[in-house]
């Protein structure tokens, strides 16, 4: 119970610190969202104008004050490059960017703990080496790379999907898993090839423990020491690990989302820095705090379940 | 002429370990020998005893006949004879079948040599399921009588704890318990009571003499300490640097020890009237495993060695059926005048 309550309040400090780091960023960024939404050629009095009526003429710290009042009560203010209050269009961007983060978790899951279980297994022959030097390659590739690479090659090449052309839930939900397979797996490259490295490291080092022989000594095999014994201790400190991936993720599908034309808060963040939206860029780093938080609170959680040794605190 | 097979249950011969040899051009003559030329045999209901000082090659002696060599270590010559199988050339699903059921280990450390994560009623209904025990019941029957036998009270309560909630004592009890469920015929028993305080010490000896005479397992115990050997076993095996240099039923070694290392361990045991006097130990120390060892290993720290000891290594000397030693100052007369006593 403690632990929740005291959970909480440092969530809460890590959200205020997060918010009060983006308003400095914004506070030093140089550039007027007027003259980004009207262009070069307008008028000083035509930006004055806008100005005044999107309520840019008032301090930042005004701004953010009244932001932040209105956030914590549930207004997140109206989107200064829209004109749309700001939590209005997040119901519509979150979902996508959610489906692509646990789509490229899933997909990171699935490549990493079984090559990271068959190099362990195998550990120092061939399959080791290769799964170890893919691994590296993996983790050296930026994201942005992979998904340029595959909406040339599997998009436009191959034709395994149209490129550019996103596919929406409401009207094929296939089509849009389809759709957010490539980005997800460009996403997920690269925290596979860490994360398989990472649980291998793990298990072979779970294997040289006395535990292990014990279980050999009583008859057990190679490859079910590893499943029964090894495998659980292995995966305390992997999920750790867990964690900083999911931020990862989420860093990943940033580019990633304006690579594939994904209409998700990831280029929604990208578009709002660039033309300056101050309420819409302030909210979207809080709902990515959050997620990144509540991830970790469950891998707590998570590895509290697996191992009963480990305090919360 | 081979010995009936019911009496010897182990038979370990000419046995030798040395480090694992990366290049294969490297001769075999220079593998660096951690275990040689090691014989010893294990009777049915026995226990017999190995004892030496640290870094001796008792634990890989053990581990050799479980299969369990690390990684690091292989074996060099040499055969394991258990129940008529040769150990040494099983493949390893057939030494997984023996291994844990017929043939169990218990090690030096409780406390790692349990699943932390693992609650103790499935480590002790491991090797069951392992060997063909499949239903709940008679699983739950078996553990349960395991654990009455290794003193383990409160057995509900303990199946449902991890092993961190448990005392070093307790755990070398689970340690036992569940080496012995299968009922095997032989325990090795690595140092079983070296990481516990005295009191648990001697429990823990006393549930393993007692194991032996009710269910006539035989038991491999190895011990540093000669004290605890004189306790529990019936034949004795000393180790020095690889090598066993005296051999026989613990009331001929342990009370008219013939080899200079034998006699000097003996001193090294304390007694109630040597309390409180300096420990005489055996100067010198063991050579390290890389060291050249030309002649006997035991020479350089030898009080009564002469030229011949430096350049040969003596082979065993029987001074009587019950009584081997290795070593050229022994001869069998000086034996002969007290087995006529
Ligand atoms: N994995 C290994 N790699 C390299 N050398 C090893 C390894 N295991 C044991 N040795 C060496 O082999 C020799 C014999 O070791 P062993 O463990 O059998 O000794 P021991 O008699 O059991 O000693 P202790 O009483 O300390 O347990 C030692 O010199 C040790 O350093
Ligand atoms: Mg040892």
């Amino acid at each position: 119970m403690l632990f929740i309550v005291k959970r909480l309040l440092l969530s809460f400090v890590t959200l205020a610190l997060v918010s009060l780091l983006t308003f400095a960023a914004f506070a030093i960024l140089p550039g007027d969202p007027a003259r980004v939404m009207l262009g070069q050629d307008a008028s000083a009095d035509q930006v004055a104008a806008l100005r005044t009526q999107l309520g840019l003429d008032r301090p930042l710290p005004l701004r953010y004050l009244s932001w932040l009042g209105g956030f914590f009560g549930g207004d997140a203010g109206t989107s200064i490059k829209y004109d749309l209050p700001v939590n209005d269009m997040l119901a519509d961007y979150i979902p996508v960017t959610l489906a692509l983060a646990v789509l490229s978790l899933v997909l990171v899951v699935l490549i990493a703990l079984p090559t990271a279980l068959l190099a362990a297994r195998f550990s120092g022959s061939w399959i080791d080496r290769l799964v170890s030097a893919l691994a590296t390659v993996g983790i050296s590739t930026p994201g942005f790379f992979l998904g340029v690479l595959f909406v040339w090659l599997f998009g436009l090449t191959l034709r395994f999907f149209i490129a550019g052309r996103y596919v929406a839930w409401e009207s094929d939900p296939t089509g849009f898993f389809a759709y957010l397979f490539w980005p997800a797996l460009a996403i997920a490259i690269p925290c596979a090839g860490m994360a398989a490295k990472y649980l291998r490291d793990s298990i072979t080092q779970q294997l040289e423990s006395d535990y292990i022989r014990t279980a050999y000594s009583r008859g057990s095999s190679r490859g079910r020491a590893l499943r029964v014994h090894a495998l659980k201790n292995a995966l305390v400190p992997a999920l750790t690990m867990m964690g900083m991936i999911v931020a990862d993720i989420f860093a990943g599908s940033i580019v990633i989302e304006s690579v594939f034309s994904v209409p998700g808060i990831g280029r929604l963040l990208v578009s709002s820095i660039t033309s300056r939206d101050f309420p819409m860029t302030q909210t979207l780093v809080m709902y990515i705090a959050v997620v990144v938080i509540v991830a970790n609170t469950l891998v707590d959680v998570a590895i509290k379940a697996l191992d009963s040794r480990v305090r919360l605190s | 002429m081979r010995a009936p097979a019911s009496q010897s249950l182990l038979r370990v011969e000419h046995l030798g370990v040395g480090l694992r040899q990366r290049q294969r051009r490297q001769k075999r003559q220079h593998t660096i020998r951690a275990v040689e030329d090691v014989s010893l045999t294990v009777n049915a209901g026995e226990i017999v005893g190995i004892v030496g000082e640290s870094g001796c090659g008792k634990s890989l002696t053990a581990l050799s006949v479980m299969g369990l060599l690390p990684a690091a270590m292989e074996l060099v010559g040499g055969s394991i004879v258990f129940e008529n199988e040769r150990l040494d050339q099983l493949r390893e699903r057939n030494l997984n079948a023996i291994r844990g059921n017929r043939l169990t280990m218990i090690f030096q450390e409780p406390m790692s040599s349990l699943n932390p994560l693992m609650r103790i009623g499935r480590q002790l209904a491991e090797p069951l399921v392992l060997h063909g025990v499949s239903t709940a019941g008679a699983i739950r029957e078996r553990v349960l009588e395991a654990m009455g036998k290794v003193g383990l009270r409160d057995p509900e309560t303990l199946l449902r704890a991890y092993p961190h909630q448990l005392s070093g004592g307790m755990l070398q009890r689970v340690m036992i318990a569940a080496a012995i469920v299968c009922r095997p015929r032989l325990i090795i028993a690595d140092e079983p009571t070296t990481a516990l305080d005295v009191t648990t010490q001697a429990q823990i000896l006393r549930l393993l003499r007692q194991i032996n005479q009710t269910d006539q397992t035989s038991i491999l115990f190895i011990s540093h300490d000669l004290g605890v050997i004189n306790q529990i076993c019936d034949q004795v095996l000393v180790m020095y640097a690889g090598r066993i240099v005296e051999r026989g039923t613990v009331g001929n070694v342990l009370w008219h020890p013939v080899h200079e290392y034998t006699k000097g361990l003996i001193k090294s045991i304390p007694t109630r009237r040597s309390k409180g006097a300096p420990l005489p130990s055996i100067r010198g120390r063991v050579p390290a495993l890389a060291e050249e060892k030309a002649g006997c290993a035991f020479a350089p720290r030898c009080p009564a060695a002469h030229s011949q000891c430096f350049l040969e290594v003596p082979d065993e000397l029987a001074l009587s059926d019950f009584h081997q030693v290795n070593c050229f100052l022994a001869d069998v007369e000086s034996e002969m005048e007290y087995v006529r006593i």
